[in-house]
């Protein structure tokens, strides 16, 4: 199990290796360039250059690169050009809304769906399951950003019951104001998530209350609620707890639109912001990290899948 | 325009009915403003009074607030207005934050701000400044003559249409509180330039200054000697300012004009709410979450005029313009220029911009209409043609005849892009084809300024400008390089000549050549824009940007 | 060997027959299939039922709401919405079955090959982890700013987000024919390793594949709209969902039919794509589900 980990863990190495790569070739091959920003649009083409230049952006790309890199081993993610705070702290206030969004999103979908989905397989076959069924495919083709807009129109410029958009710290707004804000955001956002966790939760039940431990209760006289409540649901949770933690990693990818369409300043608005000004050290340290938490996370899942399942040998 | 409006504003003589303030919540105070061409000044400065809208408010016996809201459309780059030119930073931090040695009023007359006086030679070769003393700086210092020539040499540096103007010169200590610039030549507008040119000529601490990062050459501390200091900037969200307590006003109390005068600092809080999407903004607004908005979607300014708790102050917006590409390709050819020209039909490009025909003007001259002395309609018959048969015809003549026509815009600006969408579609149905390349906005510059090959014109707007050859789409150096000769001989004759009747004749002429037969550019329109604010705002003026130093918001 | 190859391609005959008859038989499936082939009707037939071209502008005429001239009402232009999400749904299927293509030849390519070679299978399968651990709308918005928008940049963009995932569903059922005794047998008997790759196991790891390749189709989809809608997409003024809803966004408190309509289409079309997925998933592939 140790070794398996270690293993596990070197493979990392390689992947976050390819993933910055990838994304500092990208960023940089694309037009444009942060001395532009600064300048602004009238500036002059000798300013922006003498600019370039006193940035360091003229230097040899493999000596870009390399000079990010080594500092990233010295713990140095390096520096934004337009926000003057350390990137661990830009990092971290970012985060937040995300964090919180993907979290209340996560709240909403599995509270909605792990009912429904029991309830699905329940009353299998029956108009409700059939309805519901039916409701998690429209789930499952709704993307985040249009759901988003529809709600929106719904209820914020017709009702007006919730904001269009913005967001509102716990700190400074309070928990009312924020969860406020996030609420049309996190429906869009968990929508689909939970479309997916009824379909699961539905196919984990009935695959339990098909087996024979199962069949055997019932023989036994354990009642049909107790039965779904004490056997199916907490063996079918086994692989919904393990799908809830990829989950969590599709609604942190998602938060990006959903985040441009409610304009909340999270890491997905980040991201783009940093692509729209070529703030190339932070787009760089963000797609790390986030691949980071990504590749850790899907770990996470494999060892705990592995932890609440023996039959999942984990050694190959 | 809405998302990167223009640098530097210059006219002369303005309408006053298009830069109202958001001037006293009372009956019978805007009429008085809407009359008077310099605003509240007038009226009121010989009082103590401050004016006729706090009057009536306090006699309301309301209070007002001690925090308003504003919205901001995007997250500036930095607070160093003096090195970026970007509108964002100097709608938060000019006059609030920072000052300058002049600046302008609603005239478009600069004015002495920190400056007590300026002295110019006959010659102008030689400007003295002297300077106001016992001016306090936000970390507690005195500003002295120091101060001014570095955050003055500074801006020199950094804005290369102050260096194109003054050459090698540079300021100079005559005593701690006069500073003084000798130049070769004659040099008429440098007041003009100084305050009003996009990098704002922000005066700030040495020590500041000393101390910007070697790379960008931005400061890292906003330390100014305005009412008002940053407080705190929580990135794509605000920008807090509070009162500075030690700020001494300056003029005559109630006497404040567009960007100068006295300043009350009423308000002691100021948020600069960053909102990026505009639907956002009208609900925020609608809600009372923000205080004051502009730039808003034209669509939706008429639900605000119908809203009693509401608003609408405009201003002169600017220029809306297709620039060509005169150094590379079919647009070097005057042909093809005149052919673009004589091809569009300039309402339809603003009404798809701008909405309806009350948000905009159609004139050909290049120069505003408000700025009487340069305003000539010489060359007019050539503006917004509209007739496709003679622009197919000199298409046809071209020796580029067959080739597509490219529009550079970038996709984050939504008024340019509504344009580009419609000469798209005008030059197509002429039978000249045109492609559009959209691009973002970082991209966009990228390629208007590196590579000339890839395009043969680009859409933007420019702010007025006070003397014709401080228009950037003129300069031979900057994108689009109007290298024309007789354009730049006419240009370098303007500025040198000290007649200024020589002067205007010289730019009817060079006008009239410019629409009839060079056209460097194409013109679609001037532009209006608006600021929503809530309707129990006092002394919140509009000019360029929403002005809140003497703002309050009554509840 | 012919007469293997006879019995071989009789098996195949009655099998897709069989497969026919079932695949009328799942009601997803048809349900599916149906929407799909109507979106691509519309598409096609674009220039035959809208009333008026997609780039069509009467500036007057802008912002009207939904009557008998314009049925989806008209945009800030004054052009037909109606039109522009037919013409729309050219450029939404266009991309979609070039993604879904590009991805399934260039996937299973890559993940063949990599289950035949250690080395290159090390190489590559790091590479996938790699673009697979960035979040694939960022990659993709990243993609395209460097690229710059346009139609064959976002297929270009999508399909190279879309290959590692599908590289590693091949890769992983080719594993498992190549493990079978068969394919022990004819490389014992000398054949290369591409005939065998190519002739052999490839055709067996065709089902998964293209139950995959449905997928990325409806996800193409979905994720240019969302590149458009952000502006990095399909460029204006070419119509694309997106691009209307891009639009749309800015006039939201007045003209509803720029999101509403768009919206309607681009979910219809992913919910016909899954289920036809789901569909053919049951019938291919019936023990993953």
């Amino acid at each position: 199990m140790k070794k398996y980990i270690i293993r596990r863990l070197l493979a990392l190495i390689p992947t976050l290796f390819v993933v910055s790569i990838v994304i500092f070739s990208i960023i940089h091959m694309t037009p444009g360039d942060p001395a532009a920003m600064i300048l602004g649009d009238k500036a002059s083409v000798e300013d922006i250059e003498a600019l370039r230049e006193a940035m360091g952006l003229n230097d040899p790309l493999p000596v870009q690169y390399i000079n990010w890199v080594t500092g990233v081993f010295h713990g140095d993610l390096g520096q934004s050009v337009f926000i003057d705070e350390p990137m661990t702290q830009i990092l971290k206030e970012y985060m937040a809304p995300t964090f919180s969004l993907t979290i209340y999103a996560m709240i909403i979908s599995t509270v909605l769906a792990i009912p429904l989905g029991v309830i699905a397989a329940k009353k299998r076959g029956s108009f409700t399951d059939q309805g519901i069924s039916f409701l998690s495919m429209i789930g499952i083709s709704m993307p985040s950003f249009l759901l988003g807009l529809l709600l929106i129109l719904g209820f914020a410029v017709q009702l007006r019951w919730f904001p269009v958009g913005g967001y509102k710290t716990i700190a400074k707004d309070g928990l009312i104001a924020h969860i406020r804000y996030l609420t049309l955001p996190a429906l869009a956002l968990g929508f689909m998530e939970a479309a997916l966790i009824i379909r699961l939760t539905r196919s984990s039940v009935l695959e339990v209350l098909a087996s024979d431990y199962v069949k055997m209760a019932k023989a036994k006289g354990v009642s049909e609620f107790a039965l779904i409540m004490k056997h199916a649901f907490k063996n079918a949770l086994i692989p919904i707890l393990t799908v809830l933690g990829q989950t969590f990693m599709a609604l942190l990818a998602g938060a990006a639109i959903v985040e441009s369409v409610f304009n909340i300043p999270g890491i997905g608005r980040l991201t783009v912001n940093s692509v729209n000004r070529r703030d190339y050290e932070v787009i760089q340290a963000v797609v790390l990290m986030v691949s980071l938490i990504n590749v850790v996370m899907c770990l996470a899942v494999d060892l705990l899948y592995g932890l609440v399942d023996p039959r999942v040998r984990l050694e190959d | 325009m809405k998302k990167r409006a223009v640098s530097a504003v210059l006219a002369v003589v303005l309408a006053a009915s298009l830069m109202t303030g958001c001037g006293g919540s009372g009956n019978s105070a805007p009429e008085t403003q809407a009359a008077g061409g310099s605003q509240e000044t007038e009226a009121q400065a010989e009082t103590e009074k401050p004016d006729d809208g706090a009057g009536t408010a306090a006699e309301q016996g309301g209070d007002f607030k001690d925090e308003i809201h504003i919205v901001i459309d995007s997250n500036p780059s930095s607070l160093d207005i003096a090195v970026t030119t970007e509108d964002v930073a100097a709608n938060v931090a000019q006059g609030t934050i920072f000052e300058q040695l002049v600046a302008i009023d609603d005239q478009y007359m600069p004015v002495p701000e920190l400056a007590e006086k300026v002295d110019i030679s006959d010659d102008t070769t030689e400007y003295t400044y002297h300077l106001r003393q016992g001016v306090k700086f936000h970390n507690g210092e005195e500003m002295k003559a120091d101060d001014v020539v570095a955050s003055m040499n500074r801006w020199i540096e950094a804005a290369s249409n102050a260096q194109a103007m003054v050459g090698d010169a540079r300021f100079e200590k005559v005593d701690d509180y006069t500073v003084k610039i000798k130049m070769a030549a004659p040099c008429a507008y440098l007041n003009e330039l100084i305050a009003g040119l996009g990098n704002r000529a922000a005066i700030m601490p040495k020590s500041v200054i000393d101390a910007a990062d070697p790379d960008t050459g931005l400061v890292k501390e906003y330390i100014g000697t305005g009412p008002y200091m940053l407080d705190e900037w929580e990135q794509d969200q605000y920008i807090k300012l509070v009162k500075f307590e030690d700020y001494q006003p300056y003029g005559t109390d109630g006497d404040y004009s567009a960007w100068v005068g006295y300043k009350h600092a009423y308000t002691p809080t100021v948020y600069y709410d960053i909102v990026v999407d505009s639907s956002t903004v009208i609900a925020g607004l609608q809600t009372g979450e923000y205080d004051a908005a502009f730039d808003i979607n034209y669509d939706n300014i008429d639900m605000f005029r119908n809203d009693e708790n509401f608003k609408v102050e405009q201003t002169l917006g600017e220029e809306a313009m297709l620039i060509f590409n005169k150094k590379e390709g079919m647009a070097t050819d005057e042909k093809i220029r005149q052919a673009v020209q004589a091809a569009l039909n300039c309402d339809d490009i603003m009404m798809a911009a701008y909405s309806r025909p009350e948000f905009y003007e159609l004139y050909g001259s290049y120069m505003f209409k408000e700025q009487s002395d340069w305003y000539t309609e010489e060359g007019s018959e050539y503006f917004n043609e509209n007739d496709p048969e003679r622009a197919k015809q000199l298409y046809d003549e071209s020796e580029y005849s067959g080739e597509t026509f490219k529009v550079l815009v970038a996709s984050d600006s939504p008024d340019f892009f509504s344009m580009a969408v419609v000469v798209q579609n005008q030059l197509e149905a002429a039978g000249i084809p045109c492609e559009l390349l959209t691009y973002d906005w970082s991209t966009f510059v990228d390629i208007r300024n590196n590579e000339p090959d890839q395009y043969n014109a680009f859409i933007t707007s420019f702010a007025p400008k006070v003397i014709p050859t401080m228009n950037l789409y003129l300069s031979s150096d900057w994108a689009g390089w109007c290298t024309d000769e007789r354009i730049q001989e006419g240009l370098v004759s303007i500025n040198t000549d000290t007649s200024k009747d020589n002067a205007v004749a010289t730019w009817v002429d060079l006008q009239k050549y410019m629409l009839e037969t060079s056209v460097p550019v194409v013109k679609f329109g001037s532009t209006i824009r608006f600021m929503v604010c809530k309707s129990g705002f006092d002394g919140l003026g509009f000019f360029e940007r929403p002005l809140v130093v003497n703002a309050r918001l009554y509840e | 060997m012919t007469d293997l190859n006879e019995i071989r391609k009789r098996l195949l005959k009655e099998q897709r027959q069989l497969l026919v008859h079932k695949f009328l038989h799942n009601r997803l499936a048809v349900t599916g299939g149906t929407i799909t082939f109507v979106m691509l009707f519309l598409a096609l037939a674009a220039p035959l039922l809208a009333a008026q071209g997609p780039l069509e502008m009467v500036v007057s005429d802008r912002l009207s709401a939904p009557s008998a001239a314009h049925i989806f009402g008209t945009d800030t232009y004054g052009r037909d919405v109606f039109s522009r999400i037919l013409y729309g749904a050219r450029v939404s299927m266009t991309i979609g079955l070039f993604v879904g293509l590009i991805t399934m030849v260039a996937g299973m390519c890559l993940g063949l090959l990599a289950s035949w070679f250690k080395t290159l299978d090390e190489v590559l399968m790091r590479i996938c982890d790699g673009l697979n651990a960035i979040p694939s709308t960022l990659l993709a918005i990243a993609f395209m700013a460097a690229l710059g928008a346009s139609i064959t940049n976002v297929i270009v963009s999508l399909s190279i987000v879309s290959i590692p995932r599908m590289a590693r569903i091949a890769r992983s059922a080719a594993l498992v024919v190549k493990e079978q005794t068969y394919i022990e047998a004819i490389a014992a008997a000398g054949a290369g390793p591409f005939h065998i790759i190519f002739r052999h196991i490839a055709p067996n790891i065709l089902s998964p594949v293209i139950v995959q390749a449905s997928y990325v189709f409806a996800n193409a989809i979905i994720t240019e709209a969302a590149l458009s809608f952000l502006g990095v997409g399909v460029p204006v003024p070419q119509p694309s969902w997106g691009n209307i809803l891009y639009e749309g966004k800015d006039v939201i408190y007045n003209a509803w039919w720029m999101i509403v309509y768009p919206a309607v289409f681009t979910a219809l079309t992913v919910f016909g794509l899954n289920l036809f997925g789901d569909g053919l998933r049951d019938l291919l592939d019936p023990h993953t589900s």
